[in-house]
């Protein structure tokens, strides 16, 4: 690890820690929700990052669409994987708020449906980079997916925005009625900007390993064309 | 301990396990690409 990553790693990791004395020992409970909103601190973080991680999918995507430059199709998919990882737990700690909150794990909202929809569309992202063996087309035919699956991105957000939802009211950007105290926003914003600092050194450690994983690829097809 | 106290942690629990076991793969998957590369440059140069 290089030590741009460990200053990254070590940051990330005291944002954790002050997260967490800040969400176990600090805040004081909401009204209405108890212990359990503070769930909310590492949940939100998780959908952040996870928009992130698809937005710079579909920005490198671009970019190699116009470029053909390889090195920005494995930033797009280190994104992809790791906006993958991140909504998984999204998709975890999402429900495991409903269950003590609403009685059940699970409801077809449009928040979490369209959730669900945005990870299943990146997912198969990743399945379609595993399927296609030829490079170039492989790569075209994933920036061309990673950029209309970022449509998912602002259908996630504004969802519970523009219809009806069972899933809780935005809280942050969210009309005149929303906000946070400022407290909360402070604690909020630490989570932000661990799981987003910790997305920055995942995203290098990923693109440094796509580019070592390429190496051997041109090398085993040196060697073929040699032997042949 | 207030209530629901184990449910939050266990939640923080499964975010800080799932990101450290995924730092910990990518690490062990580019260790072993860094292992091959350098198999693959050696028997390049033998040969």
């Amino acid at each position: 690890m290089r030590s741009t990553d460990r200053i990254l790693l070590t940051l990330s990791a005291a944002a954790m820690l002050a997260l967490c004395y800040l969400v176990f020992l600090y805040i004081p409970l909401e009204k209405t929700q108890g212990y359990i909103q503070k769930i909310f601190y590492i949940h939100v973080p998780c959908a952040w990052v996870g928009f992130v991680a698809f937005t710079v999918t579909a920005i490198m995507g671009g970019r190699y669409l116009a470029t053909r430059d390889p090195d920005h199709d494995r930033w797009a998919a280190a994104s992809a994987e790791i906006g993958i990882v991140f909504t998984t737990l999204v998709l975890i700690t999402g429900p495991m708020w409903a269950r003590p909150v609403w009685g059940i794990w699970w409801t077809w909202d449009i928040r979490l449906t369209s959730t669900l929809v945005l990870w299943l569309i990146y997912l198969a992202y990743l399945i379609l980079r595993q399927t296609v063996a030829e490079r170039d087309r492989r790569s075209v035919l994933a920036a061309v997916t990673g950029i209309i699956g970022w449509l998912g991105v602002p259908i996630v957000y504004l969802g519970n925005r523009v219809r009806a939802s069972q899933h809780p009211a935005p809280v942050v950007g969210g009309g005149e009625d929303s906000g946070l105290a400022p407290i909360f926003l402070a604690t909020l914003l630490v989570g932000v900007f661990s799981l987003t600092v910790f997305y920055i050194v995942l995203l290098r450690a990923r693109v440094r390993g796509a580019r070592l994983e390429d190496a051997i690829e041109e090398l085993q097809i040196a060697e073929g064309r040699d032997h042949a | 301990m207030p209530d629901h106290f184990w449910w939050v942690f266990a939640v923080y629990g499964v975010v800080w396990v799932a990101i450290i076991l995924y730092l910990a793969r990518l690490s062990a998957r580019q260790a072993e690409a860094e292992r091959q590369l350098e198999i693959l440059r050696s028997e390049r140069n033998g040969a």
